[in-house]
């Protein structure tokens, strides 16, 4: 197919400055037998309209005065090819990509309904800036997706949003051809999420093209005059209000009170918080509660801060008294405080039944979730009488991919990584003495152990030496209570090159997922829920000698069985995957694919809708 | 298994310079170093196909007994957690990891 030419065009207000790198770096990155360039100049009064008329490889359009980003870009639409898509480029971007407007194209033409395409824009300082928008009916902010992470590549992949910032955006000429140019209702500011908006309501989606990084100094034109930019903004925000407002609203199909835990550092946590995402984008207005504090076996208040937000909005969403359906997701300890007309329980654990009052509680439940088919056999093995569904978690696949950049071993040491809290249940003493006694200090093989221990009552250092780990054996390396922020854990992974996961027992087993996802290959125990997910194709599973009882300080393991890994078969796996290394690599890859098509917390978050939905 | 098999050499001038002697050292240099990663590999080989038990004495029999204690590098023992920038905190443990020994 000969791609369709594309008119570039670059609304420039004066700062030479930034539009002179904008177009040297365009120049330098950009193929222009199949694209013009076209200079709108806004009225500057700088020197710019006598510097643009000095290149010939670009048309100047002259605006005898600042007609604002609208009607200014609308200027440089009319003057393109009547048969040309339109690439719309902020003077204040830098281009240092080359193929960047051929990824564009690319991403724009691979399906009829594709209308509009952006990509991921970074500061000059590295943090990603954007990676789509969205806007909340609530409260109508404009939210830039991924804004202030640092950059570790994540959204890498082409995907679905609501919006993007026209600070670059490519749009398709049957777009225009539909709906015409930008709305002059606005002189800047929201007209891009509206201008997606009416494409999505022509029938047209948006997506961001992860593979197109541009560098954005943001609001060139603006960033100077405070009062001129609040005054802009404002205003746009009245206008995209009254327009839209109850356009977003329509789009929530259902509503979903969930009672759980937000703001600690632990697994329900961290898979609430992605679920409530999931499930908003997907059309479900959820409300959250937090279950646990004074009076619960968690007696911790919650903080109000979840420093993300679309959480914080969701937190603070009006609560019914009864609402019609609430979701518990915490464990079936406190179950007891559902508040909903109809009650759901979800729940997991890492053992092979569930506590008697978990059962009791379970069954004062309507329905209970659990994530895996080990969990629901094992509640009903339980006693639990109330109809199970299983409703699997999902993976961030965004933030877990196998393009996101790690950070190298420099001696191309083999490395493998293990991510634990230390408690009995994930084996630490023998993940260690194995690694150590498979391996001599001479193999190009180290063992990196994310370690977490926040128990006064455990000296994880005491008992690292008390293995008696020889000094001549493999190389064990530790990070020691970090607290990564979650959009940088997949760079821990892809630091490594196979993951370990050994442990007794698991609920899930989130980091394995996130591992997986990341295109590393796996060491699992060959037991638990994870096998909802690892499988011989994409993992190494690690034998069980058997079961054996579930001696731990959790009170809810007592009476219950784990597994018992076998250390003789961990050893094989770490000296087969150290020796064929390129099959482990290929079983990486076919993980993170499984884990990408089969395992999105979007797919979850449907699963959740479907059921809603059937329960009426 | 010699862990220092030859003596460190101080800096100062070339031992040999003669064009010839030094081409042939080159090249049984080049040999030698082919023979190790065979004999690298056909330790790995049978190694693997020894019953685990059996593979762990005789790594303990050579080297692990007289060994002073495992300790791992640049450890503090706490409880809190601390923020980490993940790029940093990679660099510096790759900087603080223990050379393999040969490297």
């Amino acid at each position: 197919m000969t791609p369709r030419r594309a008119a570039i065009v670059v609304l420039c207000w004066n700062r030479w400055d930034l539009t002179r790198r904008c177009l040297e770096t365009l120049k330098e990155h950009t193929d222009l037998s199949s694209a013009e360039v076209i200079a709108v100049d806004n009225g500057s009064t700088d020197e710019t309209p006598a510097r643009i008329a000095e290149l010939p490889w670009i048309r100047v359009v002259t605006n005898a005065s600042n007609l604002g980003f609208v009607r200014g870009n609308n200027a440089g639409i009319a003057a393109a090819a009547r048969d040309a898509d339109v690439v719309l480029l902020n003077n204040d971007v830098e281009i240092h990509q080359d193929g960047w407007l051929d990824s564009l194209q690319e991403a724009a033409h691979a399906a009829p309904d594709v209308g509009i395409v952006g990509c991921r824009l970074v500061l000059p300082d590295g943090r990603l800036l954007h990676a789509g928008t969205f806007i909340l009916p609530d409260t109508f902010w404009g939210q830039q997706i991924g804004a202030l992470e640092t950059d570790v590549n994540q959204y890498a992949r082409t995907r679905d949003v609501e919006g993007i910032v026209f600070a670059c955006a490519y749009v398709k000429r049957e777009v225009l051809a539909k709906i015409g140019g930008l709305s002059e209702e606005f002189r800047s500011y929201f007209e891009d999420t509206d201008y997606c908006l009416r494409a999505r309501k022509a029938g047209f989606r948006t997506v961001v093209c992860g593979a197109v990084t541009l560098v954005h100094h943001e609001h060139g034109s603006t960033s100077g005059d405070p009062a001129v930019f609040e005054a802009l903004f404002l205003k746009s925000r009245r206008t995209f209000r009254t327009i839209w407002k109850r356009e977003l609203e329509s789009w929530y199909r259902r509503d979903l009170h969930w009672q759980s835990i937000l703001n600690f550092p632990t697994g329900y946590a961290m898979s609430c918080r992605e679920i409530l995402r999931a499930c908003d984008a997907d059309g479900t207005r959820v409300s959250y509660e937090y279950v646990y504090g004074p009076g619960t076996p968690f007696g911790a208040r919650e903080k109000e801060d979840a420093r993300d937000y679309l959480l914080n909005t969701i937190a603070r969403r009006r609560r019914f008294f009864r609402p019609r359906v609430s979701v518990v997701y915490a464990q079936g300890d406190v179950f007891r405080r559902n508040r909903g007309r109809r009650k759901v329980g979800y729940t997991m654990v890492e053992v092979d039944g569930f506590h008697r009052d978990w059962v009791v509680q379970g069954n004062a439940m309507d329905e209970v979730w659990v994530p895996s088919a080990f969990n629901r056999d094992a509640y009903v093995g339980s006693g639990l009488k109330t109809p199970v569904e299983v409703m699997p978690l999902g993976v961030d696949v965004d933030h877990f991919h196998p393009l996101i950049h790690g950070v190298r071993n420099p001696a191309g040491d083999f490395v493998f990584l293990a991510n634990f809290e230390w408690t009995e249940r994930k084996r630490p003493d023998m993940i260690l003495k194995v690694f150590n006694q498979t391996f001599r200090r001479t193999d190009p093989a180290v063992l990196v152990c994310k370690v977490i221990n926040v128990n006064a009552a455990t000296n994880v250092l005491a008992q690292i030496e008390a293995l008696g780990l020889s000094r001549a054996g493999g190389r064990i390396a530790f990070l020691h209570n970090k607290e990564v922020p979650y959009h940088q854990l997949g760079a821990l992974y892809r630091s490594a090159d196979c993951y370990v996961s050994a442990g007794r027992g698991e609920g899930w087993d989130m980091p394995l997922m996130e591992a997986m996802a990341c295109g590393l290959p796996s060491i699992a125990t060959d037991w638990g829920a994870h096998a909802e997910f690892a499988h011989e194709g994409i993992s190494y599973l690690l034998r069980v000698r058997g079961l054996v009882p579930a001696d731990s300080r959790v009170p809810y393991y007592r009476g219950f069985r784990w597994a018992d890994p076998d250390p003789d078969h961990l050893a094989h796996l770490f000296r087969h995957v150290f020796d064929h290394q390129e099959e482990a690599a290929e079983k990486g890859r076919r993980a993170a694919a499984e884990m990408a098509a089969r395992w999105t917390w979007d797919r979850a978050a449907r699963r959740i809708a479907a059921r809603l939905d059937a329960i009426g | 298994m010699a862990r220092h098999p030859v003596a460190p050499r101080s800096h100062g001038p070339e031992v040999v310079s003669e064009g010839d002697e030094l081409e042939r050292l080159r090249k049984e240099l080049g040999e030698l170093r082919a023979l190790v990663r065979e004999l690298s590999a056909r330790q790995v080989v049978a190694v693997s196909k020894l019953p685990f038990e059996a593979a762990l004495a005789l790594a303990r029999s050579d080297e692990g007994a007289s060994e002073a204690p495992f300790r791992p590098e640049s450890w503090t023992e706490t409880r809190e957690m601390t923020p980490a920038d993940i790029a940093s905190e990679m660099a510096l443990l790759w900087r603080r990891l223990p050379p393999r020994e040969g490297a």
